[in-house]
């Protein structure tokens, strides 16, 4: 399976799903899927990198080791981010009604078979 | 984890020996708890409670103290008292439901259950032990015989909740008076309740907080008189000060003219010049010019998309806007709040795993913390405000609307920051944290700290 399917294949199993993506720290989206055509992932890559890295700074600065997931809601989607590997990390972008909970296993699920394609 | 505990415990027994005035009683009581040091930290509790008895956050640490030690008993009467006061207390149902479950008083258990729910329905672990209190309420045909037996009678109890009602009413009439500083009627209340429950704890602590406060507005009213009369006695006019002021708005705008593009410049000016000789209108905008200023560099949009006019245009709302946010962004907080807030964040160290937590206006400025002491207070509030401000800038380029909650989840624990009115609240939670239970004592905590703010 390569990027795009399993990513479409996240897409398409979460209630509510937006798009998905991987990404590398350094901003450069690896592949990406989306269900509507003016979500674009790619473009975003550089925020989403953002904020991991902010993240790894909070994590640090409290002393609690690696980040492995960030989560964000805001007024308009929830985004979950979670690592792969050291350098990458999947993103799936939810509407406000999405399902966060089938949205995080399905992410979790993708992370080895990533780990392998990476 | 012990070890740790044991540097926390006599850091903070220190403190608490250097002011034993201070609430640190709570959270020393909540590091013996979680080294199940139990005997110490309800004897820490009881003493700070003996000083504080109003202080409703360490009542419900000392009624999980008594529940973790399953002395059922004892928890309710603590929890109780919160509850006359603090009838929303999502924890306190909580917890009072578990007594009644353990104490197989399902009907109350029930009762408690629904509350939770009704603050918070959306939590789905009260909802299964609502599920599993009502079929117990329905299997247990001699429930009613064991709940006489064990609890007070009933029919007392029913007796006695209109009381609780009227008393919860008037507790919060008299603290609505004394939010508009309308202390002469707060007293009026407070004393009213006196005369009928004499041995209050409650309200006679609410009572003399009312007084300290009253004596606090009449000694900055002084102070302001007497600034008043100095101001007067002395030489420089009136006409003075506003001579000064145009001419800083008139600096102002001449500052304006170098850095806008002149589309921009001309309404204010036209406005500034018809209104000069009123006083008070040139006072109002002089802080505004000034603070959106210092704001703008640092979110750099407007300034990479310079050139032209139309966009520029479209601007001046939001610079408006800015103008209103940085007004509120600066907001003085008094101590009392301060004190208020602490204690919102220290009943939030009584949910397992919450290790600390920190609330901060947003320009990092510290407002109360309860944080181990592992973590220096001093760089804090600049680290977590730098966070969060770059994670509400990426969130905007993004176009995603405003930022509502962050979580990360780490190694070792996770972090929880939401925006709260001027500030920002920061959760630190442990690996065990419930996630769930967090998101709903946390939406507890939001209501509480939108009424203090």
């Amino acid at each position: 399976m390569d990027f795009k399917s399993l990513l479409q294949k996240i897409v398409s199993s979460v209630d509510g799903a937006i798009g998905a993506g991987v990404i590398g720290e350094d901003g450069i989206a690896i592949d990406q899927f989306s269900s509507k055509s003016d979500f674009d992932i790619t473009a975003a890559g550089a925020e989403y990198s953002t904020i991991i890295s902010n993240a790894k700074k909070a994590s640090q600065s409290f002393g609690l080791g690696k980040t492995n997931e960030v989560l964000i809601s805001t007024e308009k989607a929830t985004m979950i981010m979670m690592m792969v590997g050291d350098n990458y990390f999947v993103t799936l972008a939810l509407s406000l009604d999405g399902n966060l909970g089938r949205g995080r296993l399905e992410l979790k699920k993708s992370i080895p078979e990533l780990e392998k394609m990476l | 984890m012990a070890d740790a505990f044991k540097a926390e415990i006599e850091d903070l027994k220190k403190k608490l020996s250097q002011n034993p005035d201070s609430l640190t009683f709570v959270p020393l009581a909540e590091a013996y708890r979680k080294s199940g040091m139990y005997k110490e930290a309800v004897d820490v509790c009881k003493a700070g409670l003996e000083k504080h008895p109003a202080y409703t956050s360490a009542r419900v640490v000392l009624g999980r103290l008594y529940l973790e030690q399953e002395l059922y008993d004892e928890a309710a009467e603590e929890l109780k008292k919160v509850e006359v006061v603090d009838h929303d207390n999502i924890m306190v149902h909580s917890m009072l439901g578990n007594i009644y479950v353990k104490k197989q008083m399902f009907a109350q258990a029930v009762e408690q259950f629904q509350r939770v729910l009704s603050l918070n329905p959306e939590d789905m672990e009260t909802q299964d032990k609502l599920q599993e209190a009502l079929s117990a309420k329905q299997t247990v045909p001699s429930e009613s015989k064991k709940e006489e037996k064990i609890a007070p009678p009933p029919p007392a109890a029913k007796e006695e909740k209109p009381a609780m009602t009227d008393l919860q009413k008037s507790l919060k009439v008299a603290e609505l008076y004394s939010k508009k500083e309308e202390f002469d009627k707060a007293i009026e209340v407070y004393r009213e309740l006196l005369e009928k429950d004499a041995e209050n704890i409650i309200i006679q602590q609410r009572l003399r907080e009312v007084y300290d406060l009253q004596q606090k507005k009449i000694n900055k009213q002084k102070e302001q008189s007497e600034k008043r009369k100095s101001a007067e006695s002395d030489k420089i006019t009136a006409e003075d000060i506003l001579d000064v002021m145009k001419e800083a708005v008139e600096n102002d705008l001449v500052d304006e003219e170098k850095t806008e593009p002149p589309a921009k410049k001309e309404e204010p000016k036209k406005e500034a010049k018809k209104e000069e000789p009123k006083k008070e209108e040139v006072k109002k905008e002089e802080p505004k010019k000034e603070e959106p200023r210092k704001e703008e560099p640092k979110k750099e949009e407007p300034k990479k998309e310079e050139p032209k006019k139309e966009e520029v245009k479209k601007e001046e709302p939001k610079k408006e806007e800015a103008k209103k946010e940085t007004v509120e962004k600066a907001p003085e907080i008094s101590d009392n709040k301060k004190i208020e807030i602490g204690n919102v964040l220290q009943s939030l160290s009584t949910v397992d795993g919450i290790v600390g937590s920190l609330f901060l206006l947003r320009d990092g400025q510290l407002v109360a913390s309860v944080l181990p002491t592992t973590i220096n207070k001093s760089e804090i509030g600049g680290i977590v405000a730098s966070i969060v401000d770059k994670t509400e800038q990426s969130v905007k380029n993004m176009k995603q609307g405003k930022l509502n909650q962050v979580v990360i989840a780490s190694e070792h624990g996770q972090l929880l920051f939401t925006e709260l009115g001027k500030g920002v609240l920061f959760i630190i939670g442990d690996e065990n944290i419930n996630v769930g239970k967090m998101g709903l004592v946390l939406k507890q905590v939001k209501e509480k700290m939108k009424q203090l703010m």
